[in-house]
């Protein structure tokens, strides 16, 4: 072998080896995936709500991806969200806590704090909803495609509760600036119920 | 050093340098990524000044909590620079949106109330309890009748136009004179009966009166001549804390200068005496429960075996539901994977020894009804050893009971963990859990509800909530709906 040939040669297994190197030694996808599923935030959220075991998960893994894909900024939340079962509150003192824990959660990510009270049981999160009146009211036109998407399985008729009976305190003049944000189905009860209307 | 060994030398040292190369790429990667997340809000569980934070955060929460609702020095310090007039308004403005008021301005409100309050007691407080009920305005008013004596209280509960508003009011004092000596109670509850609004004050302070202090009520009515009778009865029959009730039977057990009236309304009123030891508290000896719970009818000529049976079977419902609520928040724990369903079940016997001795089963499966509508799978741990068919009872038992309003998913997710064959006891309670149901759920969750039933997986559950669901649509008229879930499925999904 020339030279010139033999230099080409040694440089190339060496680059071989060197990329080998790589490969071997790259963090895995699996490992990373792991600490994402661990953060319950943005692909957590959705991870949060279909969370197994839950007694509505099954509805949850049936809904779709979740309607807010910014950014998640709520994990210093869910980890304070969870760590209230650690403390020995009983329940009405609890039920305060999560909701001093929910108004700064709302202020940050309230698509990630929405996601945290519907996976919670019903007597739960009828009772915390009521911490999104201003959510409810300020952006009715964002919160209709989370109800429409049934996010939140049969529950999500519970959810479309809440919002309407916010809205439905808004005077006259506010409720119509809202519904003209809002399209055809949305509006549905957001006036006096007609007789025999449920079928 | 031979030539080969320095190429192999040379090829490990390049696969090295790759190893390490990529390794400290992924370490600023992380880092350097840590930090992009941090500045997006991203936190990554785990990581030590993520879990502080929470910490932090849920610290702050339960500082919340225990927090009193009213900072006395901050609104006493205020008061003084309010003229009533200005306190009168200031009210009127506030009162309108009280529930999204803020610290500050829950004490302002505070302040002005009671520089009105000191001018114009009856004004100021017929605004407050008749405009809407407001834990804070609980809170305010607690504060402003504490201002007054015991008997001004009374006089000024005594003054209101309103009946619910006078026993509202005495319902606070009573929970001052309940913690008093007895014997300066009696003037004082001998006054208030005089008058023609007496007994609506009556009742306020036996409401109102302390969990606890039943010996208490019991020397001062006995003390009050001809109002004992009254004072002792309104007692015994508040159905709104049948525990406290019950307290006051445990303390005149065996007394025998009970008015004579009093004691054939007891005897008259056996249903009642069943109903508030069912629920009495846990501190009194669970044989005396189990034994005066024969005053229900459905016991009453029990065996002394189908008695203690059906008893128990009650008695560990209420307390340890009672417990549930009021106690620490093991469902949440449980929810939240703090606590397992064993843990939780361990918890509850040390708080009811009495009752974990007397039946461990029951006790058992009373904490699987708590847990099963957090988690249905792993609240089952708790009775999977339980025989075949005394299992599925228990499953479908608890879906029938349910405290709780469940969604259909969870519903079906508990009594699924019976899935038959059943038994003719199984079968009917399993048709009237899905019948009751079927009911709530339609009125809550409409069209959604029936769109869900289409889709229940095939077995003896989609059977049984077709059917029962059909029944349910026929008693409301919706012949549409009662056909369609009627007629069997054509084929099984």
């Amino acid at each position: 072998m020339s030279n010139p040939r033999k230099g080409l040669l040694l440089f190339g297994t060496h680059v071989v080896a060197l990329a080998v190197g790589v490969l071997l030694f790259r963090p895995t996808g699996s490992s990373r995936n792991t600490d994402r599923e661990g953060q319950g935030t943005g692909g957590g959220s959705t991870a949060l709500v279909a969370e197994p075991g839950l007694g509505h998960g099954d509805a949850a893994t049936k809904a779709p991806a979740r309607a807010h894909d910014g950014p998640a900024s709520s994990s210093v939340h869910v980890l304070a969200w969870k760590a209230l079962a650690d403390d020995g509150l009983n329940r009405p003192e609890r039920l305060k806590a999560s909701a001093v824990i929910l108004r700064q959660w709302i202020k940050e990510d309230w698509h990630a704090a929405l996601d945290a009270v519907m996976n919670e049981t019903p007597d739960d999160f009828s009772l915390l909803l009521g911490e999104f009146d201003t959510v409810f009211a300020d952006k009715a036109a964002e919160v209709w495609p989370i109800i429409e998407s049934k996010r939140y399985g049969v529950m999500s008729v519970n959810l479309r509760h809440a919002w309407q009976k916010r809205l439905l305190r808004l005077d006259a003049a506010e409720l119509d600036c809202v519904e003209k944000q809002l399209p055809e189905k949305a509006r549905e009860g957001l006036r006096p119920p007609k007789p025999n209307a449920m079928k | 050093m031979s030539k080969p060994l320095i190429l192999v030398a040379s090829h490990l040292l390049c696969l090295g340098a790759g190893a390490l190369g990529i390794r400290v790429a992924a370490e600023k990667d992380a880092q350097g990524g840590g930090m992009a997340s941090a500045k997006a809000g991203e936190r990554v569980e785990g990581r030590p000044s993520n879990s502080a934070a929470a910490r932090r955060l849920a610290d702050e929460a339960l500082a919340a909590v225990k927090k009193a609702p009213l900072d006395s020095d901050a609104v006493n310090a205020r008061v003084k620079a309010i003229t009533a007039e200005q306190g009168e308004q200031r009210v009127r403005e506030l009162a309108v949106a009280l529930s999204s008021l803020g610290q500050a301005e829950i004490d302002e409100y505070a302040a002005a109330f009671l520089a009105w309050f000191r001018e114009d007691r009856l004004s100021a407080i017929t605004f407050l309890l008749n405009g809407g009920k407001d834990p804070i305005k609980q809170e305010v008013l607690k504060m402003a009748l504490a201002e007054l004596s015991p008997e001004e209280g009374l006089r000024l509960a005594a003054s209101l136009a309103i009946p619910g508003n006078r026993v509202q009011v005495a319902r606070m004092l009573g929970e001052r004179l309940g913690e008093m000596d007895p014997a300066a109670v009696v003037a004082l509850v001998k006054q208030a009966r005089s008058g023609e609004r007496g007994a609506d004050l009556l009742r306020g302070i036996a409401q109102g009166w302390p969990t606890g202090r039943a010996q208490r009520y019991l020397d001062m009515a006995l003390a009050l001549g001809d109002g004992s009778s009254e004072a002792l009865k309104v007692f015994v029959a508040d159905y709104t804390n049948p525990r406290r009730a019950s307290e006051l039977l445990v303390v005149m057990k065996g007394r025998e200068d009970l008015p004579p009236d009093f004691v054939t309304f007891l005897d008259e009123q056996r249903e009642l005496i069943g109903h508030l030891y069912r629920y009495a508290n846990p501190s009194v000896p669970l044989d005396l429960r189990i034994e005066e719970m024969r005053n229900l009818e459905w016991l009453h000529d029990a065996t002394p075996e189908k008695l203690r049976e059906g008893a128990l079977k009650q008695i560990s419902t209420v307390d340890i539901n009672e417990l549930m609520k009021s106690g620490p928040d093991y469902r949440y724990a449980f929810r939240h994977g703090a606590m397992s369903a064993e843990e939780v079940l361990d918890a509850v016997r040390k708080t009811f020894p009495e009752l974990a001795a007397a039946s461990d089963y029951e006790t058992r499966v009373r904490v699987y009804n708590e847990l099963a509508s957090e988690d249905a799978l792993a609240a089952f741990a708790l009775i999977s050893d339980l025989p075949d068919e005394q299992r599925n009872l228990a499953v479908i038992h608890q879906a029938r009971w349910s405290f709780r309003d469940n969604s259909p998913e969870t519903f079906y997710s508990m009594i699924n963990l019976a899935p038959g064959p059943d038994t003719a006891d199984a079968k009917s309670q399993r048709e009237d859990a899905w019948t009751n149901y079927s009911e709530s759920a339609y009125r809550e969750y409409g069209g959604e509800y029936v769109e869900w039933l289409r889709a229940l997986p095939a077995g003896v559950n989609r059977e049984v909530a077709r059917s029962s669901f059909a029944a349910v649509m026929r008693e409301m008229n919706q012949k549409e709906l009662a056909e369609e879930f009627a007629s069997p499925l054509k084929s099984s999904k």
